[in-house]
């Protein structure tokens, strides 16, 4: 009796409802180093709404929205995983495109190459057993977008078998980034910033399908979400999509 | 059924089909301690649950003090918290949480706190446990413990009292004083006491009435002295572990002189009527009682009568030689076992006591002369004659 | 620190706790002292969340709170709100997760309950109630104790189950667990190495103080 005494005090003392009014944003997981900088911008002209953020891969945003997910807004890092939920009535509208993405192949040491096809070629040359970083093609758009890519090279179809599948973009780069994998195809507005110039280098976009990152209301989207898909279309936005290495036009 | 309802002692008559089968009758009178005795799975501690409540798969009746707690045909059937029943527990059944006090406090629970309190502290004082009212139940020896079972099936003036088993987890020191000091305290209660055991010596030391269980079923319900005179069956007494029974053939009936005549073997025995129940009995059963009947008979230890040699032997009636087949020395007794010359498969066995030791050496192989005396010798009549073989000999009371 | 994600788990394990308790009480008793003729079939169904992965009972649990079963339109009529990626889900979902921590100890402990005792107290002339709490549940004391204590540390653990039913909503269903795999894919392994500790230290002392409190009970028996 006494314990429960504790952990209720305990659990009514944490839970402070906070003042301002919150809606749910389902973002694909790579808009986690961008996101803050979005919500601090964006609370800087409405105080008053606050984002309740959750990263992920997009495919299963989808299949979650499909499923009754309390998210007001939608921002998938593809159009391919908005059009059902457009198609299934699910929305207020078609949405909007807010930023292109684009892939980036990372190395944990450095490497002398100037192009990513060379430095995957001068890595697999040297490793006996190459593996891969990437996020799941089944459900997150980066890891198709990684797949296409991987296609066009040489021993493309080995690399991919014995890849290691994140859950969502962030995971793959986490994978490498904890040193658990020596190379991935990852995100490249995830990795601007996180490593070193030299080990780095950016895939260009016409070699794997298109990452058009569509936004969507969903139906039960009120002010404040409306208010944050508005600012989101904003140059001040734009600006800020920029600066953490997301393209807009294509 | 009324006239027993008013009369205020317990009175029984039940039958279960159960796995434990019941069916018998019983009564035990106010301040009458009646020992239930019989072989383990004879249905002694499924009756005393029966009455307690605890056994719901029983039908008959029961009344105690004027109440009836069961009638199955009128549907009364109370649970055990509404029959007043003060239980000791073969284990006592201790509450292992609660201090001693505590534990007789929880039979009085519907009363106020103050009565409660000092109610208990009296019936402790009573047992003999002042000062150990704090303890808790694993602090207590094993005597202890009985006696709180004790005081918390008393302390809520019980309509009826049931000991299961009570003295049988402690040592034999114990159970001796134990015995003593519940001999003494019944004489104070008005109350029905049943007592289980498969002690025979606690039933005889302890008991008014002793009913013999066997496979549900009362087999004989008697006082200890004429129970263990005169078992009413071949069976009882098989069960109350009486050695020396016999099968003879009925010669004669001599009515006028109370005597019967049987053939033993091929040795004449004569059997002397001693009161005029027995005439009566013989007189109930004539009808049966002819000539080549076959009879069952014991010969218990009061009967058998020793003798040097021949010549003082023929001085007595029933006498015959016999070989000693063994011979052990058991503390203070001696234990015989002999072959009758004219039936050697019929072997008797006795104790002898040690004064009559020091007078003579007996070593098998040694002839002895017996003779039964034919006042205490035991004859089944025919009708209460059961198939003795039911009985094995591994079901007997100790 | 993800103040909100650790009120969350405490919340959840609480709630969990605290709604099992009585179900396991009259559950256990059941299954020891009055086992049913189907009771292997009873008992398989209990502890199937045991053996199961939490992916199985995630697939299963995500069918019967869609908006369009029956259980999710019967919370929706009655609460007004989708019972799918709610609190109210997991919690749900968390009952029949942990229903085998919370039957095994207490049916345990009724079993090694000397029934003479309670028969005892039956014949003193204890009502069903008093019986209840004068007799059976301080003999028990130590059985529920277990069921409470690994109810309420399983719960805090739980991960695969809440990741697939909750939707990792914050303020919602982003548990303390859940919140650590955030931090973690976020680069963020101080806050997840703060929370993972923290974590850590409660399920101990929980797991901790349990064993003393047990064996105070056993001392105060024997």
């Amino acid at each position: 009796m006494r314990l429960y005494l504790l952990i209720l005090t305990g659990i009514l003392s944490f839970a402070s409802p906070s003042q301002a009014e919150s809606f749910r944003v389902a973002a694909a997981a790579d808009l986690q180093q961008a996101m803050p900088h979005l919500v601090a911008a964006f609370q800087q002209v409405y105080p008053q709404y606050e984002p309740q953020v959750t990263l992920g891969s997009s495919g299963v945003f989808s299949s979650q929205l499909r499923q009754g997910a309390p998210f007001q807004l939608f921002m998938s890092a593809s159009s391919v995983y908005v059009e059902p939920l457009v198609a299934a009535g699910l929305t207020q509208d078609e949405g909007h495109i807010y930023a292109y993405g684009t892939l980036a192949l990372v190395s944990r040491s450095p490497l002398h190459a100037e192009s990513a096809q060379a430095a995957l070629a001068a890595w697999q040359a040297k490793t006996s057993r190459p593996r891969l970083a990437l996020a799941n093609p089944r459900h997150a758009p980066y890891g198709q977008a990684a797949q296409d890519w991987l296609l066009t090279q040489p021993k493309g179809q080995v690399l991919l078998n014995s890849a290691v599948l994140g859950e969502n973009a962030a995971q793959a780069v986490q994978f490498v980034f904890s040193g658990a994998l020596e190379m991935g195809v990852l995100a490249w507005p995830l990795v601007q910033q996180r490593f070193p110039e030299a080990s780095v280098w950016r895939i260009p976009p016409e070699s794997h399908r298109l990452l058009d990152q569509r936004m969507v209301l969903m139906h039960s989207a009120g002010d404040a979400a409306r208010a944050f898909y508005h600012f989101l279309q904003s140059k001040e936005a734009r600006a800020i999509f920029q600066a953490q290495g997301f393209d807009w036009v294509p | 059924m009324d006239a027993a309802l008013m009369s205020s002692g317990l009175h029984l008559s039940l039958s279960s089909s159960g796995v434990i089968p019941l069916h018998l009758q019983l009564d035990c009178a106010q301040g009458e301690l009646l020992a239930l005795v019989g072989p383990s799975g004879s249905g002694k501690t499924t009756l005393l649950r029966a009455l307690a409540g605890l056994y719901p798969e029983v039908q008959g009746v029961i009344s105690c003090a004027g109440e009836t707690w069961l009638d199955s045909r009128r549907a009364i059937r109370r649970s055990p918290q509404q029959r007043q029943v003060g239980m000791v527990f073969q284990h006592y059944a201790l509450f292992p949480h609660l201090t001693v006090q505590q534990n007789v406090e929880m039979a009085l629970l519907q009363q106020p706190l103050r009565v409660r309190q000092q109610a208990a502290r009296e019936m402790l004082a009573r047992v003999k446990l002042s000062g150990l009212e704090e303890r808790l139940p694993a602090q207590l020896s094993g005597g202890q413990k009985q006696r709180v079972a004790l005081a918390r099936a008393l302390v809520g003036e019980p309509k009826l009292l049931l000991l299961d088993e009570p003295f049988a987890a402690v040592d034999q020191q114990t159970r001796y004083k134990l015995r003593r000091e519940l001999a003494q305290l019944r004489h104070s209660l008005q109350l029905p006491i049943l007592l289980v055991t498969h002690d025979l010596e606690e039933a005889q030391q302890l008991a008014d009435q002793i009913c013999v269980l066997h496979r549900g079923q009362a087999l004989q319900v008697a006082s200890p002295s004429s129970l263990m005179r005169a078992p009413a069956t071949p069976e009882v007494a098989k069960l109350l572990g009486m050695q020396n029974l016999f099968r003879g053939e009925l010669r004669q009936l001599d009515l006028s002189e109370k005597r019967i005549h049987l053939d033993w073997q091929g040795l004449p025995l004569q059997w002397q009527l001693t009161s005029t129940q027995h005439v009566a009995a013989i007189e109930f059963h004539r009808a049966q009682l002819q000539p080549g009947q076959a009879l069952q008979w014991l010969a218990p230890p009061a009967s058998i009568q020793l003798f040097r040699d021949a010549a003082a032997a023929a001085t007595a009636l029933n006498a015959f030689p016999a070989i000693v087949e063994e011979s052990v020395l058991l503390g203070p007794h001696l234990s015989l076992r002999v072959r009758p010359c004219h039936a050697p498969d019929w072997p008797l066995s006795f104790y002898l006591s040690q004064n009559f030791l020091e007078q003579e050496a007996w070593q098998p192989g040694e002839t002895l002369h017996l003779a039964l005396h034919p006042q205490r010798l035991h004859l089944f009549l025919p009708a209460n004659t059961v198939d003795a073989r039911e009985i094995t000999a591994g079901e007997r009371p100790v | 620190m993800d103040w909100s994600a650790l009120s969350i788990s405490l919340k959840l394990a609480f709630w969990t706790s605290v709604l099992l308790l009585p179900l396991g009480l009259v559950l256990g008793r059941w299954l020891a002292w009055y086992p049913p003729r189907a009771a292997a079939w009873v008992h398989s169904l209990i502890f199937l969340p045991l053996v199961l992965p939490p992916t199985v009972l995630g697939y299963y649990a995500l069918l019967a709170i869609a908006p369009d079963a029956p259980l999710g339109m019967l919370w929706q009529s009655l609460s007004g709100r989708s019972l799918a990626f709610s609190f109210e889900a997991l919690l749900l979902v968390s009952l029949v997760a942990n229903l085998p921590f919370v039957v095994q100890p207490i049916s345990n402990s009724y079993q090694a309950l000397d029934r003479d005792i309670y028969d005892a107290g039956r014949v003193c002339g204890l009502a069903p109630w008093s019986l209840f709490w004068r007799i059976e549940l301080p003999l028990i004391w130590p059985g529920v104790l277990s069921a409470t204590m690994l109810t309420f540390t399983h719960t805090l653990g739980e991960f695969g189950v809440v990741l697939m039913v909750g939707g990792n909503l914050a303020g919602e269903t982003r548990t303390l667990s859940i919140a650590i795999y955030d931090e973690v894919q976020a680069l963020n392994m101080s806050a997840a190495g703060q929370m993972s500790l923290f974590l850590l230290l409660l399920a101990f002392s929980a797991l901790l103080w349990m064993q003393w409190q047990n064996r105070r009970a056993r001392r105060l028996m024997l």
